[in-house]
């Protein structure tokens, strides 16, 4: 214990870690061709083998051939409907691609690799031969360790219709997922797996230098900043964009959108330079976009560590461009409609969400394709946490005929548990870390990957206190931002900066498909009678505990009335965890016991001059990972019997009113 | 008689008949009232034995409605939010504009369709009651008017139930057309105006049927006619030739229902509902409501009747509140002719006053 504290001491006093030597680099040129929604680009990427391993083979991400045709292995895993609603055809200008036209090849030094040798597509997550998202380019010689190629690319990527994250829409372009971008070559193998319908991004960290020919009516934002602007004479613009450490690039173009720009500034965080690009439909929205951006730069910038790029441009895409709530480096898509107002949280809620990528998948960066819910999950964590300090209380809102909210201000939704409810029905189907094209179905991918880890973090938090929680994951961050990280490297720091192991906590959650549910199965409480037959005379008998917090629970009292109260805690699901017990009696005195959780039950006994009164299970609601915390609690005097609670009569009344007025409704038509 | 007149009149007659607006009401609150036990069983069980028994008094508590969510069968699947404030009277017009009857939970379509027999047979008694009865009458009278009539108001209802599902099917065209517009929308405003044009029409046809239909159980009644296509024939005929008239009456009587809506609306508002007593007054409003909402039905047709009168040369001709040798009752000409019952003697024309 002593050398958990030593280290979270150390841990908090320590200096940043320095940023790590970048091994890769991306100079792009690129033309938009609105009229074949088609990016002609050339690309130069220089790669520095930074591993011990010699390296002949290279593995490239061509997403976009993911819309090539219905059988890639994302239409597979869509079901051939890449559309929410099945029932909708596919366009024919849908499809979308990319072709490689060209690649060369040269190494710095006189050993190194001269030329491709051998290029072919290659399916290394499954069997499926039509599937090219993955570019095998194998060279002449191995790239030595410590050697330096450099790859001259030319290729032409079809924008797809709208799809996925990416393409266009009118005159909107969302270029994402566009070029050649070379996996991440770690531990003597490539991991570049193929684009599947549920996973996401990974790549090294590089310097980005592209420049985006576009109609000059166009505007344009990107990843990175803005460093010039040429007019070309001929209709166009050649915008050059720049940022260094970032692991994407990705760029929009469009008429539509309005740009607005505002400075965030706020003691001890660094400037940023926040950009809008609205549309004028949203108009009347910009200024809760803006409170949402600057909310999300000062609550992740002093909880976790400084936003640390200079600019975050914030895209507000259009109805039907499929673009909308998606991170990428220093750019992000929300999403909204015209008709929101505050209650709905809508742009706020997706806005603090993909800004809060920005720590997670874009300066952490984990392996989002192998273990998406420490992107996913910690960012929604960490949505939850801001959304509740900036915006809290949330009130419940219905989208009536699926068009206009109708807000219930009496009914408000708890951040905290926003997400156990899909845990509830999720929580068993699979563990957190999966590959996130091996869980059972998409219900099962958003509980992994979304609900279930911020349930987790909650709890966790819940259990350490908000103090420690904040400084474990702002230690997991700066240790770990530009670095890639594990779940075990998050287990350890937590466990580090907790000063305690915290492995079993991991185990029943991370690693664990159990739901949770702890109950107060049995409460009650009997005057214990006046003795009958014959009297045991000099030999006492001695009441057997069951358990041994029971030693303490007799008092000695002159009372005439004694009182036998029983209490049994039952785990009624897989996952244990500690819980404490609290058990009140009606002298207003209080029992609070500490149960380890591990065997189905416990059982509490009291032998006390008072009738018990409750007995709660959680009484703090520490595990809000508990699926149903109604029956957490246990009143001894029961309701009177048949005849229901204030609380079932308030509601009764209420919902006979609405069947009367269904009724009433139906005779309109009859 | 202008519309004034007419409802005022429609007001004098349902005075008379206070009883039928009674009955109307006690035949909502009791085909509600079927799912009542199981409801309460369910929602009692959903609160468990602990504090959410207490803490269900105060509010609706999030975490606890998405458990009762999940897992609530029967009648109980229907309860959400929507019951609070205005949800009761937006949340069920939704049901009839998204034709979601179908995915309400069998027992509560059990209970509106038992509902809907009940009430057309109410209903039935009610309107011959308020023709054939200016004056009142009993029980047994209200009764036998409604078991005379039961038969003919009960095809109608289902005629208009036929014809609300033709309505949807020929509406599917123009699902198709707004939704595939709106995809094609650059924006989402497009969309929306398109998706509320479309409900907009959905209930101006729907109102437009129940107008008819409501001059059709008259006409069956004034003029006792036994084919209810023809009466629907001859109410469409009606309502086309006094189109602002009856369109004007059935509007008035619309913002009637609206205004009492909205006095509903507003003492629900000021109403504390944690308490045995709050709650007590609570029901009662609710049921005030709901009373309301009947005599106003009832006031509806009263007046109508009267439009009908009104503008029909034979009605006008014999003005019941005048007396005369019908003690008061009438029948149409044709019905005169077909067949005379002893509680309905012949009036001839010239004898009217």
């Amino acid at each position: 214990m002593r050398v958990f504290g030593l280290l979270a001491l150390w841990l908090t006093t320590a200096p940043l870690p320095a940023v790590p030597e970048r091994n890769i680099s991306y100079d792009i040129q690129a033309k938009l061709d609105p009229a074949s929604k088609t990016v002609e680009a050339q690309q130069v990427l220089n790669w520095r083998n930074s591993s011990d391993r010699p390296v002949r083979e290279f593995h490239f991400h061509l997403y976009l051939n993911a819309f090539r045709n219905n059988r890639s292995t994302m239409m597979w895993e869509l079901g051939f409907a890449p559309f929410w609603r099945d029932k909708d055809p596919i366009p024919e200008d849908y499809w979308g691609f990319i072709d490689v036209d060209s690649i060369q090849v040269e190494a710095d030094g006189p050993e190194g690799p001269t030329r491709v040798v051998k290029r072919r597509f290659i399916h290394p997550d499954d069997d499926n031969a039509e599937d090219r998202t993955v570019l095998q380019v194998e060279l002449d010689r191995p790239l030595a360790p410590g050697g330096q190629v450099r790859f001259r690319i030319e290729f032409t990527s079809k924008l797809p219709r709208g799809a996925r994250r990416t393409g266009w829409v009118e005159d909107y372009y969302f270029v994402a997922q566009w070029f050649p971008k070379l996996g991440v070559f770690a531990d003597g193998a490539w991991y570049c797996h193929q684009y599947h319908r549920h996973s996401e991004y990974f790549a090294d960290f590089g310097d980005y230098e592209v420049s985006l020919t576009i109609p000059s009516d166009m505007v344009v934002g990107a990843t990175g900043r803005l460093v010039g602007e040429t007019d070309n004479g001929d209709g166009t613009h050649t915008h050059q964009f720049q940022q260094e450490n970032v692991h994407d690039f990705t760029w929009v173009a469009s008429t539509r959108l309005m740009p607005r720009t505002r400075k965030f500034e706020h003691p001890g965080l660094p400037p940023v330079d926040m950009r809008l690009l609205l549309l004028e439909e949203h108009e009347h929205l910009e200024e809760r976009y803006f409170r949402a951006m600057e909310h999300s730069l000062r609550l992740f910038g002093t909880w976790f560590g400084p936003y640390p790029y200079s600019i975050l441009t914030l895209v507000d895409p259009p109805y039907n461009s499929r673009t909308g709530g998606m991170e990428y480096p220093t750019l992000v898509t929300g999403r909204t409609g015209f008709w929101s107002p505050p209650e709905t949280l809508s742009p706020e809620g997706v806005t603090i969400h993909e800004v809060a990528h920005q720590w997670w998948y874009g300066l952490v960066a984990s392996n989002e394709a192998e273990e998406a819910w420490l992107d996913e999950g910690i960012t929604s964590w960490a949505t939850d946490r801001a959304s509740r300090e900036a915006y809290a209380p949330r009130v419940h809102v219905e989208w009536l005929l699926g068009e206009i909210p109708l807000s219930f201000p009496s009914v408000t939704r708890p951040f905290e548990t926003r997400n156990l409810a899909w845990v509830r029905r999720g929580g068993r189907l699979d563990v957190m870390t999966r590959n996130s094209w091996s869980f059972r179905n998409r219900r099962s991918y958003f509980v992994n990957a979304y609900a279930k880890p911020d349930m987790v973090l909650w709890t966790l938090e819940r259990y350490l206190g908000t103090e420690v929680m904040l400084r474990a994951i702002r230690t997991y961050f700066e240790r770990y931002r530009y670095r890639h990280p594990t779940t075990e490297d998050f287990v350890r720091t937590v466990s580090e900066v907790a000063g305690e192991d915290l492995d079993w906590f991991f185990r029943e959650t991370i690693h664990s498909a159990e739901t949770v549910d702890y109950a107060v199965t049995e409460a009650r409480s009997m005057a214990i009678p006046d003795l009958k037959g014959v009297p045991p005379g000099e030999a006492e008998i001695v009441e057997e505990a069951t358990v041994a917090e029971n030693a303490s629970n007799q008092e000695e009292t002159a009372s005439e009335k004694v009182y036998w109260s029983r209490v049994v805690v039952t785990r009624l699901q897989g996952g244990r965890f500690p819980v404490d017990v609290v058990m009140e009696f009606e002298d207003g005195k209080r029992f609070r016991r500490l149960w380890d959780g591990q065997y189905r039950w416990v059982r509490y006994e009291f032998k006390r001059p008072s009738r018990l009164k409750s007995a709660v299970v959680d009484p703090d609601r520490k595990l809000l990972l508990d699926i149903n915390p109604t029956n957490n609690s246990r009143l001894v005097k029961p309701p009177a019997s048949g005849k229901p609670s204030l609380a079932t009569r308030k509601w009764t009344a209420k919902w006979l009113f609405w069947l009367q007025n269904l009724m009433e409704i139906a005779a309109l038509i009859s | 008689m202008n519309l004034n007149g007419c409802v005022a009149r429609g007001w004098r007659n349902l005075s008379a008949h206070k009883k039928s607006i009674l009955y109307l009401y006690l035949v909502v609150l009791a085909s509600a009232s079927l799912l009542l036990l199981p409801f309460m069983e369910t929602f009692e069980s959903s609160l468990g034995a602990g504090v959410y028994r207490e803490r269900l008094v105060t509010a609706l508590d999030y975490d606890w409605y998405q458990l009762f969510r999940d897992r609530a069968r029967g009648a109980a699947e229907s309860f959400g939010p929507w019951v609070l404030g205005a949800g009761p009277f937006l949340h069920t017009l939704e049901v009839l504009l998204e034709d979601g009857f179908g995915k309400l939970p069998p027992a509560v379509l059990g209970a509106v369709a038992i509902y809907l027999l009940l009430h057309v047979f109410v209903l039935s008694a009610a309107v011959s009651s308020l023709h054939l009865r200016p004056g009142g009458g009993s029980t047994r009278q209200f009764l036998r008017n409604g078991a005379e009539f039961f038969g003919r108001f009960l095809r109608l209802s289902v005629l208009a139930l036929l014809l609300y599902w033709c309505l949807r099917q020929a509406l599917t065209p123009v699902d198709g057309w707004v939704d595939s517009m709106s995809a094609a929308a650059a924006t989402e405003v497009t969309g929306f105006y398109l998706s509320l044009a479309r409900y907009l029409l959905i209930l101006v046809l729907i109102l437009g049927m129940d107008l008819i239909l409501d001059y059709a159980r008259i006409k069956v009644v004034l003029e006792d006619r036994t084919s209810i296509l023809l009466a629907v024939v001859a109410a469409a005929g009606f309502v086309k030739r006094n189109f602002l008239g009856a369109t004007g009456l059935y509007l008035l009587l619309a913002c009637f229902t609206l205004v009492w809506a909205g006095l509903y609306l507003g003492v629900d508002t000021l109403a504390g509902d944690d308490s045995w007593g709050g709650i007590l007054v609570l029901f009662v409003v609710q049921q005030i409501h709901m009373l309301g909402r009947m005599a106003l039905k009832l006031l509806g047709f009263g007046a109508q009747i009267q439009f009908v009168k009104s503008r029909d040369p034979w009605f006008r001709d014999r003005d019941p509140s005048e007396g005369g040798p019908g003690g008061g009752t009438f029948l149409s000409p044709r019905a005169e002719a077909a067949s005379p019952s002893p509680t309905t003697p012949p009036a001839a024309p010239e004898e009217s006053p």
